[in-house]
């Protein structure tokens, strides 16, 4: 079983605070991902498993052994560096083959060779086995990373953003394979990256981490539908989720007003947490901002600040009181600057948020709220 | 403020061509990318523009007037490199104000030009601090608001923001098309980031191994791409691609329970069909649908989702809206929106449609 | 005149002067090779005529070194033999044995200080400290000291003194070295199942090859071309070679040719060394081991 529990784990460098309790659970086998801003902690928290980092605090469990004093060699653990570590002075060959040769690893000669070139095979890079890590492309000095980490054959993988130096195309495809991969290999492997389209796209769970600590830990789509904070709402989804901020008004039954919008609660509506004078965030994704549509669906009126075509889609700033909001409309669409528009936004797909950035509310397919010019 | 055309400009490192007879009409005040992969020649493309290098043959002309002997220093054009190049023995205020000292302009004008450019680039309280205590977004804003200061005719960025984290890149990305359109400065922008070229650029050039695949607007370019190199390289999700034949007014895939399509207007022979993944649609097997096949890969991106659909030998995406919850096995039909069919022709790689 | 023509006339003036520089460089070097190729007679030419290339290449001086008496070596009088080899011979063991302790040393302490931060920030800098005293400054005390402890005029005093005044600049240089390997590497190699000095030893130490073998040259230099020290410290049991040449006289006089002869034998070991080991002065042996 190579399930990981991180318990209450704090780390510090001096005086600045890399984890803070961090709490952590890896079911066996998954594709766990681990997202958030550089120097969220991601890295820390990579190291502080593989044994390179000890925490001031807490305990690591891998398999449910607890892992403190246990040297990195013993952990049965195996990491991918953000810069591949490649030994450049030895061939691939060597570079895969060098887990194997170490002492207290009775392994045969010919296993070895078996192993390594089974994992050369497996990862496409036979052709590349005599050719030192400087006369590789970065595609394959990546795969050459993963090869070493795979003659290994530890139950855990950790990955530390191994896509962030490739180009844009090459990126794609990696992801794919690596997804792949994990499939075939079934073993646990925790991803680490700040770029939100790999994490959506390849993980089983997505965990947010901000500031050394667990924000959020749930599927791709609970992450993005469901988001418990408006860092984990920023966190994913390009470009990120727009907010507004808004006042509560009670006066009559339950109102969110700016000068330029207005949302009506409805009956079913319970937040009693805000009252009159509240401010709250009003959170809608740029898919969920209609553009340019009838009265109906879009009671309000902005002026146009930039147009971004992006081939699939365009996106719209739109400039609401100071506050950018971007929609993205289909191709066809037609904008310009300065132009005025008529705007609103799906009700039943909206997230609200407390002025701490907790979410009070989220619309989940369901329209509480009606939108009205003020 | 300038219009940079170059005509059949050649650039050769021995016997390797970095640049192949490249011809580039840029009007005064635009906006133009410089995409392609790395290596594909736009760094030295720059470098040319710029004076840093000589083109072996072709001409460079700044307003129309030749500039290929004019040294680097007098083309009054503004350089922002991918690793900014800061000073690092002074302080943000005098990299920025570097340019007007080297001219030897009076301190008041350069105290007045520097808050301006700051104020500009949102980093006036961090004017005196020392590069080692900034980070890089801001470092990026120095090196911009150096080259900006001396008021080029022209300003070259290559790879400016590849550095800087996914946030603030968008943020930078969105600042810089603001700038230009208030300043219209003629900018030249390299990048190996489509989406980077697709949402800032007016024009965008792609490169490929030294040439010109296709110079364009955005939407132009993502269409209606040139050849099979542009197609597959600009979109957020690659182009699908098959082998296909034409033949008596429709065209067929070798995919197993793949009925022919509909076509005119082309010649009978062998073809690769392109197709970017929003095109095709996912519905149930049934005899109707035009492609068969099951799901291989479920990729979920928020908005959408991509699902890798396996069909016999063939590999191909597909991007569908996020409700539909299907999962890996599963099988499928796949629609075709006829009218966004590209072809390519199998040894040039042209468009043929 | 055109940006190109003054581009040519400009790279040509450079040219002038850099030949103008090495040649003004390089004489000493050359008079020296000559010299001790000139027999006598062309040493203390009666005519008053300079011999800028020997007309009559003579070995003479180069073998008197070594014991044997020709006609032709250039000194006033030839008269007693001299025997270089001793001198040479303590040298070489002096040298080595200085440079090989001071890597030993200066190595491991680098890495520690570029791995570990061993001694917080101040160590490499008091390390440093120990250099910035010139020799001649503490040269006596140390007379002193290597009475006391009876390691004067011994080879093994020698070797201490040598290693210890050079083991600054091994460890200034190796951790300029070891600062440029990514410390994943070494990482990467515990995570792999090495110790850490297993990773240091096969995964670290591999790359620095090229930087090892130009800080046990330049180290080594300095210890063969001492002179001070070896003045100092030794008498007539442990003579260094250049401190025998500088004491080249016999009843004859000065024994100029000697000299000469010594000194470009004593200045070829460095230049043929460097000749063998250069392979090992490549640098780029990094690159593509990390992502830039």
């Amino acid at each position: 079983m190579a399930d990981i529990t991180i318990t209450g784990v704090s780390k510090k460098f001096g005086d600045i605070v890399a984890l803070n309790d961090l709490n952590l659970h890896v079911d066996d086998g998954e594709f766990f991902v681990i997202l958030g801003h550089p120097g969220a902690g991601k890295t820390t928290t990579l190291r502080t498993i593989v044994g390179l980092e000890q925490p001031d605090a807490g305990v690591i469990q891998i398999g449910g052994q607890d892992m403190s004093g246990v040297m990195p060699g013993e952990r049965n653990v195996g990491i991918v560096f953000q810069n591949l570590a490649l030994y450049p002075d030895k061939t691939v060959y060597d570079n895969l083959a060098f887990p194997l040769r170490q002492k207290g690893r009775e392994v045969s000669k010919q296993e070895i060779d078996q192993r390594v070139r089974g994992a050369a095979e497996t990862l496409r890079i036979s052709a590349l086995l005599d050719r030192k890590p400087g006369k590789l492309s970065g595609g394959e000095r990546q795969r050459v990373a993963i090869g070493r980490v795979m003659t290994r054959a530890p139950e855990v993988y950790l990955l530390d953003e191994p896509l962030s130096a490739l180009d844009a195309l090459l990126r794609m495809e990696m992801r794919s394979e690596l997804k792949r991969l994990q499939h075939e290999l079934k073993r646990t492997l925790i991803y680490v990256t700040h770029d939100q389209v790999e994490a959506m796209s390849m993980a089983d769970r997505i965990c947010v981490l901000v500031q050394g600590a667990v924000e959020q830990v749930g599927t791709p789509s609970e992450i993005y539908d469901q988001p418990r904070t408006i860092d984990v709402a920023r966190a994913v989804g390009s470009p990120p989720m727009n907010l507004l901020p808004l006042t509560v008004d009670r006066s009559q039954g339950l109102c969110l007003r700016s000068t330029t919008v207005l949302f009506n609660g409805s009956a079913d509506q319970n937040l009693s947490a805000i009252t009159d004078g509240d401010l709250v965030h009003l959170g809608v994704r740029p898919e969920d901002v209609v553009i340019g549509g009838d009265a109906a669906s879009c009671p309000f009126t902005a002026r146009v600040m930039a147009v971004e075509p992006l081939g699939s889609e365009t996106i719209i700033d739109l400039d609401v009181q100071g506050v950018i909001i971007k929609g993205s409309v289909l191709p066809t669409a037609q904008f310009a600057p300065d132009e005025s528009v008529r705007w609103g936004v799906r009700t039943d797909r909206i997230h609200l948020f407390g002025a701490d950035g907790v979410s009070l509310y989220t619309a989940a397919g369901q329209a509480h709220m009606t939108a009205a010019a003020p | 403020m300038a219009r940079i055309e170059l005509v059949g400009v050649t650039k050769k490192f021995g016997l390797f061509v970095a640049v192949d007879n490249f011809q580039l009409d840029i009007p005064d005040g635009s906006f133009v990318a410089l995409l392609g992969p790395s290596g594909c020649g736009k760094s030295t493309t720059m470098n040319m523009i710029s004076g840093l290098e000589a083109p072996s043959t072709g001409e460079i002309f700044f307003d129309g007037k030749l500039i290929n002997d004019v040294p680097a220093g007098s083309r009054d054009v503004g350089f922002v490199f991918q690793n900014y190049a800061i000073f690092t023995h002074l302080s943000a205020f005098e990299n920025i104000a570097y340019g007007l000292r080297v001219r030897k302009t009076d301190t008041a004008e350069i105290n007045r030009r520097v808050l301006e450019v700051a104020r500009l680039l949102d980093i006036e309280p961090l004017l005196q601090r020392r590069p080692n205590k900034l980070s890089v977004n801001d470092l990026q804003k120095v090196a911009i608001g150096r080259s900006m200061i001396v008021e080029p005719a022209i300003f070259l960025l290559d790879e400016p923001f590849s550095n800087l984290d996914a946030g603030f890149r968008g943020f930078m990305r969105a600042e810089l098309k603001a700038l230009q359109r208030r300043l219209n400065q003629t900018m030249i922008y390299v990048t190996h980031d489509q989406v980077e070229a697709m949402s800032m650029a007016e024009h965008i050039a792609i490169m490929d191994q030294g040439r010109l695949q296709q110079y364009g607007t955005p939407d132009e370019v993502y269409s209606h791409p040139a050849n099979r190199f542009v197609a597959e390289f600009v979109g957020s999700t690659k182009m699908n691609f098959f082998e296909a034949s034409v033949a008596e007014g429709s065209i067929r895939l070798e995919m197993p329970g793949s009925q022919p399509i509909p076509l005119t207007g082309v010649e009978a022979g062998f073809v690769t069909l392109g197709i970017r993944p929003e095109f095709l649609h996912l519905e149930a097997p049934s005899d109707s649908a035009p492609w068969r096949g099951e799901v291989d890969l479920v990729e979920p991106l928020g908005p959408r989702t991509i699902y890798h659909i396996r069909s016999g030998d063939h590999r191909f995406r597909v991007s569908a809206p996020p409700t539909l919850d299907l999962k890996t096995g599963e099988a499928v039909g796949v629609g075709v929106d006829a009218e966004r069919i590209h072809l390519f022709d199998n040894a040039t790689g042209l468009a043929v449609r | 005149m055109t940006a190109k023509k003054k581009a040519r006339i400009a790279m040509i003036a450079r040219f002038l002067i850099a030949i103008a520089v090495l040649v003004v460089m390089l004489f000493p070097v050359y008079w020296m090779v000559t010299m001790a190729f000139k027999p006598n007679v062309e040493w203390t030419p009666t005519t008053g005529e300079t011999f800028w290339i020997p007309q009559d290449w003579t070995t003479a001086n180069f073998t008197r070194l070594f014991g044997i008496q020709e006609d032709g070596a250039a000194s006033f009088l030839v008269s007693t033999p001299i025997d270089a080899m001793p001198s040479i011979w303590h040298s070489l063991i002096a040298s080595i044995g200085g440079t090989l302790l001071a890597l030993l040393a200066g190595v491991s302490t680098a890495y520690g200080i570029s791995r570990f931060k061993a001694g917080g920030g101040a160590l490499p800098f008091q390390i440093l400290q120990l250099r910035m005293f010139p020799p001649i400054a503490v040269i006596i005390p140390i007379l002193f000291l290597w009475t006391y402890l009876q390691l004067f005029d011994t080879l093994i005093g020698l070797i201490l003194i040598y290693g210890a005044v050079t083991f600054p600049f091994v460890v200034w240089l190796m951790r300029s070295f070891f600062d440029e390997i990514p410390r994943e590497i070494a990482e990467a190699a515990i995570v792999d199942g090495c110790t850490p000095f297993g990773a240091f030893r096969r995964a670290v130490l591999p790359l620095v090859r090229g930087g090892l073998a130009t800080t046990a040259l330049f180290v080594f230099i300095l210890n063969w071309s001492d002179f001070l020290i070896a003045l100092v410290l030794t008498d007539a049991n442990t003579q260094t070679a250049p401190v025998f040449l500088s004491q080249l006289r016999t009843a004859g006089g000065q024994e100029f040719g000697a000299q000469a002869a010594l000194a470009v034998i004593l200045v070829s070991l460095p230049v043929l060394i460097s000749i063998v080991i250069q392979k090992h002065l490549v640098r780029g042996l990094t690159f593509g081991a990390v992502k830039r």
